[in-house]
């Protein structure tokens, strides 16, 4: 499985990045992983995310799973995002924080 | 409920107003006091009014009116009221911030450009503060201003540049002028109004002319630990820091080093540094204080020419003719507008024709009915 995840926008307009291959994780990171992607029904989420009122400034996410034979992108707007979603982008931003996944 | 009032001083000269004060009753006298009170300060009839002064009440902005919650680190908004209009300062320094910020930027529309408010017509100004925890951002919503403490280690609260608090609140100016999408280059022009207006804010709290300003957003918002004194600079884009862990400024000055991404809405927050370039050189050019002449540019072409699909050409063909028509074809004005675009790698071209925007409404809506409120102060009909 390959996660690429990117936090972009925002006031500060710096992307926050992460590239992750779970074969270099360790098992257990794996399976927190895979539990969250199943726990956002993440392959079942529409590609696109916006809010009705666009706003400016706003963090947007792009997160693209290869889970063979699965491929899916999801981009969403902060103020947007889906609940069963949060977990998950949560997680993959306290990776990109670490600066170990870029 | 005083929208009619209010609208006197864009509709009826000065003249008039004063002969109203001389020959009208004490209702007419009353309405025209109002009225000059509301613009005296800016078109500097006051004085000649000081015999009628017994009759001046005192005057406020007619739309202002500021609302601070907290969001007490979470995500409802707009969260728990904690500062109204006219109340007294909170012990919670963000919420001082960003009402007296809000209070900032309120005036430089009123008492430069005679803007009430975002919407011109008085809307309230909320805002939220403690959103989320060590939140590093600050965003409009659509409706509202939203700030983030920062997470201490590399951004302090957002509210301690109120420059910040002025580009916060200018997505909301456009939102209900050019409404500019949020996308590529027009998305680019958005950010970069906010960034202008955002430092007009600042420079006129400061009292500072074109050539002492820093010219920087978000100065104070890195703590000491990052490389860099702002995050962007419109004076130097590019330049505003450079740090191991934030990476370096990616702003570009010119359209040859454009950057083309899918990232931010197509580098929102990055070509941006291309028009705040081109608008700081047209403001150093032209001398004095950015907000009086630049300012008023920049504005009148947001308010009367952009539409939400104006990009980086069009932005220079339409601040350039808005320059001839506000301080004169081929004047020093004009000139500094045309050869600032040129700096930036675009060639202002000829007049555009594109079919106009509708009239936009002024504060308290001039557009609407003045005739018949003339008639009736003056007791005709
Ligand atoms: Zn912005
Ligand atoms: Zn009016």
């Amino acid at each position: 499985m390959r996660i690429e995840f990117v936090r972009s926008g925002g006031f500060a307009g710096i992307s926050l990045t992460a590239r992750v291959d779970s074969e270099k994780l360790a098992p257990d990171e794996s399976a927190t992983l895979e539990q969250k992607i199943n726990e956002a029904g993440f392959f079942d989420l529409p590609g696109q995310i916006k809010p009705a009122s666009p706003g400016a400034d706003m963090f947007e996410y792009s997160v693209t799973i290869s889970l063979p034979p699965r491929t899916h992108t999801v981009i969403v707007s902060e103020t947007v995002v889906p609940e069963r979603l949060r977990p998950l982008l949560d997680h993959l931003t306290n990776l990109a924080r670490t600066g170990k996944y870029r | 409920m005083n929208n009619h009032i209010n609208c006197l001083h864009c509709i009826v000269p000065p003249h008039m107003l004063e002969s109203m004060l001389a020959n009208g009753n004490e209702a007419q006298k009353k309405v025209a006091l109002n009225a000059i009170g509301i613009s005296g300060g800016i078109r500097g009839h006051r004085q000649a009014l000081a015999s009628a002064v017994a009759y001046l009440t005192p005057v406020t902005a007619p739309g202002k009116h500021r609302t601070v919650y907290t969001a007490n680190d979470g995500s409802s908004l707009p969260g728990q009221q904690v500062r109204d209009e006219g109340q007294p300062p909170s012990g919670d320094v963000a919420v001082n911030e960003a009402y007296d910020g809000a209070g900032d930027t309120y005036d430089l529309y009123w008492d430069i450009y005679q803007r009430n408010s975002l919407d011109g017509n008085g809307l309230h100004l909320d805002s939220t503060v403690h959103y989320q925890q060590n939140y590093d951002n600050a965003f409009w919503n659509g409706q509202q201003m939203v700030y983030g403490d920062g997470d201490g280690q590399l951004f302090n609260r957002f509210t301690i540049a109120v420059d910040v608090i002025g580009h916060e609140l200018t997505h909301g100016v456009t939102q209900y002028m050019s409404n500019l999408d949020y996308q590529g280059q027009s998305g680019a022009l958005n950010e970069s109004f906010s960034d202008v207006f955002g430092s007009l804010v600042k420079q006129r709290k400061l009292n500072q002319t074109a050539d002492q300003a820093d010219w920087l957003i978000g100065e104070g918002l890195l703590t000491a630990s990052v490389h860099g004194v702002a995050l962007r600079s419109m004076k130097a884009p590019g330049t505003a820091y450079d740090d191991p862990v934030l990476g370096k400024d990616p702003q570009p000055a010119d359209m040859a080093h454009y950057v083309n991404t899918t990232q931010d809405n197509g580098g929102v927050h990055i070509n941006s540094g291309i028009p705040n370039h081109a608008f700081y050189l047209t403001a150093v050019a032209i001398g004095g204080y950015a907000w009086e002449k630049a300012g008023k540019i920049w504005y009148a072409a947001g308010r009367d020419k952009f539409r939400s699909t104006t990009d980086f050409q069009g932005a220079a063909d339409l601040t350039t003719q808005t320059a001839g028509e506000l301080f004169g074809t081929d004047g020093a004005e004009q000139q500094a507008v045309k050869n600032a675009w040129i700096r930036v790698g675009i060639t202002p071209g000829a007049p555009q024709t594109q079919p106009q925007p509708q009239p936009q409404p002024q504060p308290g809506g001039c557009v609407t009915a003045p005739a018949a409120i003339i008639r009736s102060l003056f007791g005709g009909s």
